[in-house]
C-alpha cells in the first residue's frame, strides 16, 4: 500500500474531456426544456 | 399466468443464470473477480450503472407514484447529469489513479485506517439491509398479485443472482446486467405500447395525456420553494446532485462499475450514458404510472389493487360497508368515464368556456373516485391494522396480470425480476469487495495467496446472498423496517459525501476531523430528521455541509496531528 496519496490533475494519455461535460449540460438543459414545454402544453 | 408466460419468465432465468456462470471462466484472481481485470468497455459498464441503479422497486413502485400522483417523481434525477460530470472530473481519476478496490480504501490513504473502517461498515450495514428490501417488495407484490408462495418468490429472485454472482464475480454482474437493462427496456416498452394501444377509439394519445393533464398529473416540474414537500425542481437540482455524488461516488455498489472500466476515460464515458439517458429512460416509467390512469378511466378499475386485503376486508365483520363503498365506486367511476368522454370532445369541438367547464366537472368526478378509494384505504388500515398501507405499488402489476396479452406478462414480470437481479447482484458483489478488501485481507488474513482470497471472495458473496434472503423473510413482516432502511441510507449517504469532499478538496482536513466530521454529520441528519419535517433529498445536504463544516473546525483546531495532504 502507497504511503503517497494520489493527487489530483490531468495525466498525459486521457482525453480532453470539456466538451463531452458540455453536451451533457446542454443535452439536460435541452431536456429540461423539453420536460417543461410537455407540461405546459398538456397540462391544465 | 398462462403456460406462455411462465415459459418466458423461466427461459429468462435461465438465460440469465446460464450467462452469469459461464464468465466463471474470467475470474481466476481477485483482481479479475472484483474488478475484471479492469477490462470491460464503457459501453457495458455503463449499462451496469444503469441497471444497478434502477430496481424493481423503482419498477413498480414509480409507475403506481405515476397513477396516484403523475410525473413529478422525475424531478428526483435531474441533478444526476450534473453529478456525473463532477464525479468524472473529481472522485473517477482519483479512485483510478490509486488503484483501490474499494472506495473506502481511498479513505485509509488519505486518512487514517478508523475512518475507512467506519466508512466500509456502515457500507455493509445498510447495502446487507437494503438488499434484503430490493429483495422483499417485489417479491411482497408479485406473491400477492400472482398468488405465489412468499418465501419461494423470495427465493426464486435471491437465490439464482446468488448463485450467479457468487461464481462469476463481476464479469457476471456486469455482462447479465447488459442483457437485464434490455429486458427492462424492452418490458418498460411493451407496457407504453399496449396502454397506447388500449385507449379507446374516441380518444387520441393528446387527447388522453389531456385529461391526466387536467388532474396534474403532467405537472413533471414544480418550482416551488417549499423544503417540506419531496419532489420540487429545488430538492431535485440541489437534494438530488447530493444524493447522487454520494450513490455514485461513494457508494461502493456503484463505485465497482466503473473501476472495471478499461482506462479512466472509459470509467468517465460509462458514467456519461447515465448522464444523457437517465432522466429521459426514467420519464417514461411514471408515464406508464399516467398511462395507466387513463386505461382505468375507460375500464373500471378494482377499489382496492391489492387483493390480498381485499379479501380480508370482504371477510371482515365490515364486508357490508365495504360492499356498500364499491357500489358507489362503480356509480363515481361510471361518472368519470362520462365526465371523460366529454372532456375529450370538448378539447376536439374547440371553444374556450364548455372546455373549461368539461375540465371542472372531469377534475369534480375524480375526486369523489379518489375519494371512495381513500376511505377504502382507511378501512383497510383500520381492519388489518396495517396503518403504512398503500395500494399504489399494486397498480401496475394488476394491470399487467390481468389486462397485458399473453406472453408480454411473462415479459413484465421477466422485467421486474431482471430489475431486481441486477441491483442484487451489483451489491452482493462489492458487499463481498467491502468484506475482504477492507476487513479480512486487511486485518484478519494479511499474507495469503491470491487463490485463498479468492475462494473467501466466492464464500463471502454467498454468505451475504444468505444474508439479504433472511432479511427479505423478515422485512415482509416488518413494515417498519423498511423505514429504518431507508433513514439510515439518508443518514450514511451525505454524511459519506462529506468526509470524501474533505478528502478530496480540503488540504488542511485531518484524519481526526474527517472521523468525527462523519458521525457529527449522522448526528446532524438524525437531528433533522427527528426535529423537522424537511423533506429526505435535503438530508444528503444536510449530512454532507455538517461533515464538512464540522471536520474543518475539528482539523483546524487539531494542532496534534498534521494532514497528509491530497
Amino acid at each position: 500500500m502507497s504511503d503517497t496519496p494520489p493527487v489530483a490533475g490531468e495525466t498525459g494519455d486521457e482525453r480532453d474531456n470539456t466538451r463531452l461535460y458540455a453536451s451533457v449540460i446542454a443535452v439536460e438543459v435541452l431536456v429540461l426544456a423539453g420536460i417543461w414545454l410537455f407540461q405546459r402544453y398538456f397540462g391544465a | 399466468m398462462h403456460l406462455l408466460d411462465w415459459a418466458v419468465v423461466v427461459a429468462y432465468l435461465v438465460w440469465i443464470v446460464w450467462d452469469g456462470l459461464r464468465r466463471s471462466k474470467a475470474t481466476s484472481e481477485v483482481e479479475g473477480y472484483f474488478l475484471a481485470n479492469r477490462s470491460l468497455p464503457w459501453w457495458a459498464v455503463g449499462l451496469s450503472v444503469m441497471a444497478t441503479q434502477l430496481s424493481a422497486i423503482t419498477l413498480v413502485g414509480t409507475t403506481g407514484r405515476g397513477y396516484s400522483e403523475g410525473m413529478s417523481v422525475i424531478q428526483l434525477y435531474l441533478g444526476l447529469p450534473i453529478a456525473m460530470v463532477i464525479l468524472s472530473v473529481t472522485l473517477v481519476p482519483f479512485f483510478y489513479r490509486a488503484k483501490v478496490f474499494t472506495a473506502y480504501e481511498y479513505l485509509e490513504r488519505r486518512f487514517d485506517s478508523r475512518t475507512r473502517t467506519l466508512a466500509s461498515l456502515l457500507f455493509l450495514v445498510s447495502r446487507a439491509l437494503s438488499c434484503g428490501v430490493i429483495i422483499a417488495a417485489p417479491a411482497v407484490i408479485l406473491s400477492i398479485v400472482l398468488g405465489w408462495n412468499l418465501t419461494l418468490t423470495i427465493l426464486g429472485i435471491g437465490l439464482p443472482t446468488v448463485l450467479y454472482t457468487m461464481v462469476g464475480g463481476v464479469q457476471a454482474v456486469t455482462w447479465t446486467d447488459v442483457k437485464q437493462m434490455a429486458v427492462i427496456i424492452a418490458g418498460v416498452g411493451a407496457a407504453v405500447a399496449v396502454l397506447l394501444f388500449q385507449l379507446p377509439d374516441h380518444v387520441s394519445v393528446g387527447e388522453a395525456l389531456h385529461i391526466a393533464g387536467t388532474t396534474g398529473r403532467m405537472q413533471a416540474l414544480d418550482f416551488t420553494w417549499d423544503p417540506n414537500k419531496t419532489y420540487t425542481f429545488w430538492s431535485g437540482l440541489i437534494g438530488g446532485l447530493f444524493l447522487m455524488l454520494s450513490y455514485f461516488g461513494c457508494d461502493q455498489s456503484q463505485v465497482q462499475r466503473y473501476l472495471t472500466a478499461k482506462s479512466v476515460d472509459e470509467g468517465r464515458q460509462s458514467l456519461m450514458m447515465s448522464a444523457y439517458f437517465k432522466i429521459p429512460l426514467q420519464f417514461l416509467i411514471p408515464m406508464i404510472g399516467v398511462l395507466m390512469f387513463v386505461f382505468y378511466l375507460f375500464h373500471q378499475p378494482p377499489v382496492l389493487f391489492n387483493r390480498q386485503h381485499d379479501a380480508q376486508v370482504r371477510a371482515s365483520a365490515r364486508t357490508g360497508e365495504y360492499g356498500a363503498m364499491e357500489q358507489e365506486f362503480t356509480a363515481a367511476f361510471e361518472a368519470r368515464r362520462d365526465a371523460a368522454t366529454a372532456l375529450a370532445a370538448a378539447r376536439r369541438a374547440g371553444g374556450a368556456a364548455p372546455l373549461t367547464a368539461a375540465e371542472a366537472a372531469f377534475r369534480d368526478a375524480d375526486g369523489r373516485v379518489a375519494a371512495i378509494r381513500g376511505r377504502a384505504t382507511a378501512l383497510v388500515r383500520e381492519v388489518t391494522g396495517d396503518q403504512a398501507f398503500g395500494d399504489v405499488n399494486y397498480v401496475f402489476p394488476t394491470f399487467v396480470t390481468e389486462r397485458m396479452p399473453v406472453g408480454l406478462v411473462g415479459l413484465i414480470i421477466a422485467a421486474i425480476f431482471a430489475a431486481a437481479m441486477s441491483s442484487i447482484a451489483a451489491e452482493l458483489n462489492s458487499l463481498s469487495t467491502a468484506t475482504v478488501i477492507d476487513f479480512y485481507r486487511r486485518l484478519w488474513r494479511t499474507s495469503a495467496s491470491d487463490a485463498h482470497y479468492l475462494a473467501v471472495s466466492k464464500l463471502v458473496t454467498g454468505f451475504w446472498g444468505l444474508v439479504a434472503c433472511v432479511v427479505a423473510i423478515f422485512a415482509t413482516n416488518l413494515g417498519p423496517l423498511i423505514d429504518v432502511v431507508n433513514r439510515f441510507g439518508s443518514f450514511f449517504y451525505g454524511s459519506l459525501l462529506g468526509v470524501f469532499v474533505l478528502a478530496v478538496g480540503a488540504k488542511r482536513a485531518t484524519s481526526r476531523g474527517a472521523f468525527w466530521g462523519l458521525l457529527a454529520g449522522m448526528a446532524a441528519v438524525a437531528l433533522v430528521a427527528r426535529y423537522s419535517s424537511i423533506a429526505f433529498l435535503w438530508h444528503n445536504v444536510v449530512g454532507c455541509v455538517a461533515v464538512v463544516t464540522i471536520g474543518m473546525l475539528i482539523s483546524l483546531l487539531d494542532r496534534s496531528s498534521s494532514p497528509k495532504g491530497t
